[in-house]
C-alpha cells in the first residue's frame, strides 16, 4: 500500500459507471466558460453606449441586462455541472464501498493479519472518500481553470492582439521569473521537504508513543532530549529548504498581484490608445480580464495535487478489488461422514519460512486430537487451515472424504465450527449474535443453546434480555463473551470442531462455568483443541506435538510421557508449576 | 488560531505575531490603493488626457513597488513566525509530555495525542500563513477600496459600504450550510467506519455464520445511510451555493445599475463611472472568498486548539530532587482512596508488603488489583490516604528515584523496538553481559533468542510485537531480574501463560534478592499457594487476608475461590463430565 506510483488506469476503471454524468457535467462546464465572455462584451459595449457624444440609455440598459443575464447563466451552468458530479460522486462511493466490502468478504482470512483493521478503513473509507474531490470537484473546476481563462484569453485578442498579448504578460513573466530564480532540482527538493517533515512526524510518534517506556525506567527525560534535539534538525533543515523557496516563489507570484497585473496593462493600455491602436473601453475590459486570470492558475495547481491523492487512492481501492479471493469450487462436494483428514500440508505467512510443513495427521469420525507445541510451533495457522481461514499451499485438508476446497461455503459453514480464544462479537444484538451461524433457530432454540452454555441466565437478566446489544446495553466479560460464542457454536450444531485455545479462560472466576459450556459443545464431535494447559488434554485420543510446523511427536498422552520426548518435557514444565 | 497560535508561541510568539500581521494589513492597504489607482488612469484615457494618464500610472506603479515589497517582507516574517511557533510547541511538548502521569499513557491515548502533535506542526508549517496572509489581505483590500471610492463619489462609497457586508455574509453562510452537512455527513461517517472495523475484527464469526461482504446487514445499512445522508445534504449545499450566487450577482448588478443611473443622469462623469466597473469587479471577488478562509481559519484554530490542549494537560507535581531516601522495600498503603472518572475502584484500603514477603492480589476482574499495582508505580495519585515506599510517600519521591526502587511485570509490557538484549539491559544498564545472560537464563529467553534468526541481537519490533505474547512477559521478567530492585510488582497476565512462562515466572521469583518486596496479581495456584499473605480483594476493598492455610481455615470468600479454581484445573477436554 506504500507509494502505488500509479497511472490512470486504476482511476479510469473506477470511474467508468460514472462517466455519463461526468461528461455531462464536463460539457456543461465548457458552456458556461464560452458563456463566461458576454458579460466582458457587454462592459465593453457599455462603456461605448454611455461614453458616446450622446448617450444611448436604451442600449446601456440592454448592455446591463446582458450582463446580468450571462453571468446569471454561467453560474448556473456551473452548478448544474457540479450538482451532477456530487450526486455521481455520493452513488460512486456507496457502490465502491459495497463492492469492497463483498471483496473483503471472500478474501482469504489471514489477509486480515497481515493487513489489519486499520487498513480496511483506510481504504474503504479514506480511499473512496479521496475519489470524492477529484469527481465531485476537480473535474469540473479543471474543466473550467482551463476553459474560462482560454475564453478569456480568446476574447482579449478577438478585441486587439496587442492588448491579448498584453493580457498574458503577467504569466508569462512569472514563468520567467520563476525559471530564472528557481535553482536545483524542484521535485529533489520536495521530496527532501516531505522527507523532513515524515521524519519530524516520526520522531512526534516515537517520542509520545515511547516515553512511557522510558519513564518506567526513571529516565523519560532521555526521550525528551532526543526529541527536542530531532525537532531542532528539522527546523534547521526545514528553514534552509523552504526558507528559499518560499522568497523565490512569493517574488515571482508578484506577477500575478493585482497591482502588478493592473500596472502591466494599463500601462501598455496608455501606450496603444496613445498610439491611436486601441480605444480605452477596450484596454479595461482586457484589464478586467487580465486580473481574473490568475485566480484559476491557483485552482489547477490545487487541482493537481488532489489529483495525486485521488490516483493514489484508486490505485489501493483497486489493489484490494483484485485481491486474489477463495476460490469456490463449480461442482462442490459433499462429504460423507465427519473423518478429518491432513494430507502433507504446507503453510507459510512468508516465502521460504513455512508456517506448517508437511504435516499429515487424521482423525476419524468422533474421534479427538490435540495439537501442542511452544508459541510459534505453527498449531495456530493448522488449526485454522481446518476452517479454511487460508488455503494449503501443497498438500490437502479433507473432511469426509472432501477436500475442504472443493466444499461450497455454505456446506464447509455446516460441516466445521470454530471457537477462538479471542471472542467476537460484533455490536449487534446478543440473539442476533447466537443466530450468526443459524439465522432460521428459533427462539427456543437459541434460548436452549445459551442455558447449554451457562449464560441464558445471565442474559435473562439483562434490562433488554435477548435483545440487548453487545457494547451499547452491556459490556460482557471475556468469560461471558466465550460463553455466548459457544452457545452459538452450538447452536449450529457441527459435526467437526476446533478450538484454538478456547479452554484459556481470560476470566478465572467463570472458568467452571466455561468449562461445563465446553463439555457440552464437544459431546459427539469430531474436535481438534489447540491447548496450552497440557492438564486439559490429557484425555483425548491423540495428541500431536508440533515444532517449526512440523510434528514432532505423536500418540496419546501416556506414551508421550513414556517416550520422555519434546512432551514430556513440556509436560515437566506444566507440572511443575501446576503441581 | 492567532489566539492559539499564540497560547502556543508565547510572549516572543505575541510580538511576532503583531508584527506580521501589521505587515500583512500594510501589504492589503497597498494593494486597496494600486487598484483603486485603475480609476483614474482609466478615466483619464476616457478623457483622452495622456499626461494625467501617465502620472497616474506612476502613482499606481509607486503603490505596486510598495505592495511588491511588503508582499515578500510578509511572507518572509510569516515564515520565520511559523517556525518560532514551532519550535515553541516543540520545546514546551518536550517538557510536558514527559510530566504527564504513566497512567495516562494508554495506546489510545498516545496515538491521539502523537496525531494531534504531527497535524499541529504540518498545519504550522506548511498551511497556517497560506491562510493568514489571503485572510487579513482579503478583508484589507475591499475595505481599503471602499475608502477611496467615497473620494471618487460619495454615493459610491456608500453603496460599497453597504454591499460588502451583503456579499459577506451570504458567502458565510453558504460556507456554513455546506460546512453543515460536511460535519453531519462526518457524523455518518463514523458510524460506517465503526461497522467496518467491526465488520474486519470480527471476519471469522461472521463467516462462520455464512454472511460474507454485504450480507452482513449492519454494515450494509451503513454504507446505505451514508448514501442517502450524502444525496441530502447536497441539496442544502447547493441551496446555499444558489443563495450566494444570486445575492452576489443582485449586489453586483444594483452596483452597475446605479453607476449606469448615475451617469445616464448626468449626476455623475460617466467616464468615472464605467472606470469604477471594472472597481467594483476587484471588490467583490476577495470578499466571496473571505468567507472560506473564515471557514479554514476557524478549522484551523480547532486544530491549533487541541495542540494546547496537550499542553495545559494536568501533570503530577514532582520535587526537584527526593526529599529523602526509602530506607528499603516496604510498601505501605494507607486509607487509600482511588477512583477513575465517576467509578470508585479502591475504597479505604490499607495493605503493608515487607522486604523479603510475597504477597499476592487475588479477586475477580474488576475488583481493583491492577489498580493498586499501578497507584504504587504511581501511574496515578490517589484521591485519598498515602502510599509510601520505604517510608517515604511517593509524591516526594523523584520519578528517577521512585523507578530505581521498582521492577514491573505488568501486562503492557514495556518493550522498545530495539534488540532482545537490550531490552533485557534496559533494567540495569550496568550489568555486564554475563549478568545479562544468566537473567534471561532463569526467565527463559534464551530460548527466544534460539528461535529467532539474530539470536540475542534480533530486534522485538515496535512494542514488542515481533514476540508472542508470553515471551514479552519472559522478556520483562528477565529484566527485573537484572535490576534487582527492592520492589517487584509482578501481574501474571492471565492463568493461560503458556507453560515456559508460567515455569518462567516460578524460577524469577525464587531467584529474586532476599529482602525484595513482591506484590503479584497472581492467577497460578502455585504463585498464589506460596504467598506470604494473600489479600482478597472485591468491591475495591480487602476482605479477607492471610495466608494460604489461614485463609482455607476460614471457609469464607477465598476458600471458595480456590475450590472453584482447582476444579477448573483438573477439568479435561471431551471427558464426559
Amino acid at each position: 500500500m506504500n507509494e502505488p506510483r500509479a497511472g490512470t488506469q486504476p482511476l479510469l476503471r473506477l470511474l467508468a459507471p460514472v462517466a455519463v454524468p461526468v461528461i455531462i457535467a464536463i460539457v456543461l462546464q465548457i458552456g458556461a466558460a464560452v458563456v463566461s465572455v458576454i458579460p466582458y462584451l457587454a462592459i465593453l459595449r457599455l462603456s461605448r453606449a454611455l461614453l458616446a457624444q450622446t448617450p444611448d440609455p436604451q442600449a446601456a440598459w440592454a448592455q446591463v441586462g446582458w450582463f446580468l443575464g450571462a453571468i446569471g447563466l454561467q453560474t448556473l451552468l456551473g452548478s448544474l455541472a457540479l450538482l451532477l458530479t456530487h450526486f455521481a460522486d455520493v452513488e460512486l462511493q456507496a457502490r465502491l464501498r459495497r463492492d469492497l466490502t463483498d471483496t473483503l468478504g471472500r478474501v482469504p482470512l489471514g489477509w486480515f493479519d497481515d493487513a489489519g483493521s486499520a487498513r480496511v478503513r483506510q481504504c474503504v473509507q479514506n480511499d473512496v472518500d479521496s475519489l470524492h474531490h477529484l469527481v465531485a470537484h476537480s473535474v469540473v473546476e479543471a474543466v473550467a481553470a482551463v476553459f474560462t481563462p482560454l475564453a478569456g484569453v480568446a476574447f482579449c485578442f478577438w478585441v486587439d492582439w496587442r492588448l491579448g498579448l498584453a493580457a498574458l504578460a503577467p504569466m508569462v513573466l512569472y514563468f520567467a521569473i520563476y525559471s530564472l530564480l528557481a535553482r536545483g532540482d524542484m521535485r529533489e527538493i520536495m521530496a527532501r521537504i516531505a522527507a523532513g517533515l515524515s521524519q519530524v512526524s516520526a520522531a512526534i510518534v516515537d517520542y509520545v508513543g515511547g516515553v512511557a517506556v522510558l519513564k518506567v525506567f526513571g529516565r523519560g527525560g532521555e526521550g525528551s532530549a532526543r526529541f527536542t534535539h530531532v525537532s531542532r534538525e528539522f527546523r534547521t533543515e526545514f528553514s534552509a529548504l523552504v526558507g528559499p523557496q518560499m522568497k523565490i516563489q512569493s517574488i515571482a507570484l508578484l506577477a500575478l498581484a493585482g497591482p502588478a497585473v493592473a500596472l502591466i496593462c494599463l500601462g501598455l493600455g496608455t501606450w496603444f490608445t496613445g498610439a491611436g491602436w486601441t480605444a480605452p473601453g477596450e484596454v479595461l475590459v482586457v484589464t478586467i480580464v487580465a486580473l481574473l486570470l490568475p485566480s484559476t492558475l491557483y485552482t489547477v495547481a490545487a487541482a493537481t495535487q488532489a489529483r495525486g491523492e485521488s490516483l493514489e487512492a484508486a490505485a489501493r481501492i483497486t489493489a484490494l478489488l483484485d485481491e486474489p479471493q477463495l476460490s469456490e469450487p463449480t461442482e462442490p462436494g459433499t462429504p460423507r461422514g465427519h473423518d478429518v483428514v491432513i494430507e502433507h500440508a504446507d503453510f507459510s505467512y512468508v516465502p521460504g519460512r513455512k508456517a506448517v510443513d508437511d504435516v499429515s495427521l487424521t482423525v476419524p469420525e468422533g474421534g479427538t486430537l490435540a495439537l501442542v507445541g511452544r508459541s510459534g510451533s505453527g498449531k495456530s495457522t493448522l488449526a485454522t487451515l481446518l476452517a479454511r481461514f487460508r488455503d494449503v499451499e501443497a498438500g490437502a485438508i479433507r473432511i469426509g472424504g472432501i477436500d475442504v476446497r472443493e466444499m461450497s461455503p455454505e456446506t464447509l459453514r455446516r460441516t466445521v465450527g470454530i471457537v477462538l480464544q479471542d471472542v467476537q462479537l460484533p455490536a449487534i444484538s446478543i440473539a442476533d449474535n447466537l443466530r450468526l451461524g443459524s439465522p432460521s433457530a428459533t427462539d427456543e432454540q437459541v434460548h436452549e443453546a445459551a442455558a447449554a452454555a451457562r449464560i441464558h441466565e445471565r442474559i435473562m437478566q439483562l434490562p433488554r434480555g435477548y435483545d440487548s446489544v453487545v457494547g451499547e446495553d452491556v459490556r460482557l466479560s471475556g468469560g461471558e463473551a466465550q460463553r455466548v460464542a459457544i452457545a452459538r457454536t452450538l447452536l449450529m450444531d457441527t459435526p467437526v470442531l476446533v478450538l484454538d485455545e478456547a479452554t484459556s479462560a481470560t476470566d478465572p472466576e467463570s472458568e467452571v462455568e466455561i468449562q461445563q459450556a465446553l463439555a457440552r459443545l464437544t459431546r459427539g464431535r469430531t474436535v481438534v483443541v489447540v491447548a496450552h494447559r497440557l492438564s486439559t488434554i490429557v484425555d483425548l485420543d491423540a495428541i500431536a506435538v508440533l515444532e517449526e510446523g512440523r510434528v514432532l511427536e505423536y500418540g496419546t498422552h501416556a506414551e508421550l510421557v513414556a517416550r520422555g520426548g519434546a512432551y514430556a518435557a513440556l509436560w515437566a514444565d506444566y507440572q511443575g508449576v501446576a503441581a | 488560531m492567532i489566539r492559539a497560535l499564540i497560547d502556543i508561541g508565547g510572549p516572543t510568539a505575541r510580538r511576532d505575531m503583531r508584527r506580521f500581521l501589521a505587515f500583512a494589513i500594510a501589504n492589503g492597504i497597498s494593494q486597496g490603493v494600486a487598484l483603486a489607482a485603475m480609476v483614474p488612469v482609466l478615466a483619464s484615457l476616457f478623457h483622452g488626457d495622456m499626461r494625467a494618464a501617465g502620472i497616474w500610472l506612476l502613482v499606481l506603479a509607486a503603490a505596486a513597488a510598495i505592495h511588491a515589497f511588503l508582499v515578500v517582507t510578509s511572507t518572509r516574517i510569516g515564515f520565520a513566525t511559523s517556525m518560532k511557533v514551532i519550535e515553541t510547541m516543540h520545546d514546551r511538548l518536550g517538557r510536558h509530555v514527559v510530566r504527564l502521569p504513566l497512567g495516562w499513557f494508554e495506546p489510545r491515548q498516545t496515538a491521539r495525542i502523537s496525531h494531534i502533535a504531527v497535524r499541529g506542526t504540518m498545519f504550522v508549517a506548511q498551511t497556517a500563513m497560506d491562510i493568514l496572509i489571503p485572510f487579513v489581505v482579503n478583508i484589507v483590500t475591499p475595505a481599503t477600496i471602499t475608502v477611496v471610492a467615497y473620494a471618487f463619489d460619495w454615493r459610491l462609497g456608500v453603496a460599497l459600504t453597504v454591499a460588502a457586508p451583503l456579499i459577506y455574509l451570504a458567502a458565510l453562510l453558504a460556507g456554513r450550510a455546506t460546512a453543515r452537512a460536511e460535519d453531519h455527513l462526518h457524523d455518518i461517517a463514523i458510524d460506517t467506519d465503526n461497522r467496518l472495523l467491526e465488520f474486519a475484527r470480527n471476519q471469522v464469526a461472521l463467516r462462520a455464520g455464512g454472511l460474507r461482504g454485504t450480507d452482513y446487514t449492519p454494515l450494509a445499512e451503513a454504507i446505505e445511510a451514508q448514501r442517502r445522508a450524502g444525496r441530502r445534504s447536497l441539496w442544502s449545499q447547493v441551496f446555499g451555493q444558489v443563495l450566494q450566487g444570486f445575492v452576489v450577482q443582485a449586489v453586483f448588478g444594483a452596483l452597475v445599475g446605479l453607476a449606469v443611473l448615475w451617469a445616464l443622469g448626468g449626476s455623475a462623469d460617466p467616464v468615472l463611472m464605467v472606470a469604477m466597473i471594472g472597481l467594483i469587479a476587484q471588490f467583490t471577488g476577495p470578499l466571496r472568498i473571505l468567507a472560506d478562509l473564515g471557514t479554514a481559519l476557524h478549522r484551523a484554530g480547532t486544530e491549533v486548539g487541541e495542540v494546547r490542549d496537550i499542553l495545559t494537560l494536568p501533570t503530577l507535581p514532582e520535587p526537584e530532587t527526593s526529599r529523602g531516601t526509602p530506607r528499603d522495600g516496604t510498601i505501605e498503603l494507607d486509607g487509600v482512596h482511588f477512583r477513575y472518572g465517576e467509578r470508585p475502584l479502591l475504597n479505604d484500603l490499607d495493605l503493608t508488603v515487607r522486604p523479603g514477603e510475597m504477597t499476592a492480589l487475588v479477586g475477580a476482574s474488576g475488583s481493583g488489583k491492577t489498580t493498586i499495582t499501578r497507584l504504587v508505580a504511581r501511574f496515578h495519585d490517589v484521591d485519598a490516604g498515602q502510599i509510601r515506599m520505604g517510608g517515604i510517600p511517593l509524591p516526594e519521591l523523584t520519578e528517577v528515584d521512585r523507578m530505581q526502587h521498582l521492577s514491573l511485570v505488568f501486562q503492557d509490557v514495556y518493550l522498545f523496538d530495539d534488540t532482545l538484549e537490550a531490552n533485557i539491559a534496559l533494567g540495569n544498564p550496568d550489568a555486564d553481559t554475563a549478568a545479562i545472560r544468566r537473567a534471561a537464563e532463569l526467565a527463559r529467553v534464551d530460548e527466544i533468542a534460539a528461535r529467532l534468526p539474530e539470536g540475542w541481537q534480533s530486534r522485538v519490533g515496535e512494542g514488542g510485537k515481533l514476540l508472542s505474547g508470553g515471551e514479552r512477559q519472559r522478556v520483562s521478567i528477565a529484566r527485573a531480574l537484572v535490576k534487582q530492585a527492592p520492589v517487584l510488582l509482578l501481574d501474571e497476565a492471565t492463568a493461560a501463560l503458556d507453560p515456559t512462562t508460567a515455569r518462567a515466572v516460578q524460577t524469577a521469583l525464587d531467584a529474586l534478592p532476599e529482602q525484595t518486596a513482591v506484590l503479584v496479581i497472581a492467577h497460578q495456584l502455585d504463585t498464589i499457594a506460596r504467598a506470604d499473605t494473600i489479600a482478597f480483594l472485591e468491591g475495591g476493598r480487602i476482605v479477607e487476608q492471610g495466608s494460604h492455610a489461614e485463609l482455607l481455615a476460614r471457609d469464607g470468600r477465598y476458600t471458595h475461590f480456590w475450590r472453584q479454581r482447582e476444579r477448573a484445573q483438573g477439568w479435561r477436554v471431551a471427558a464426559d463430565s
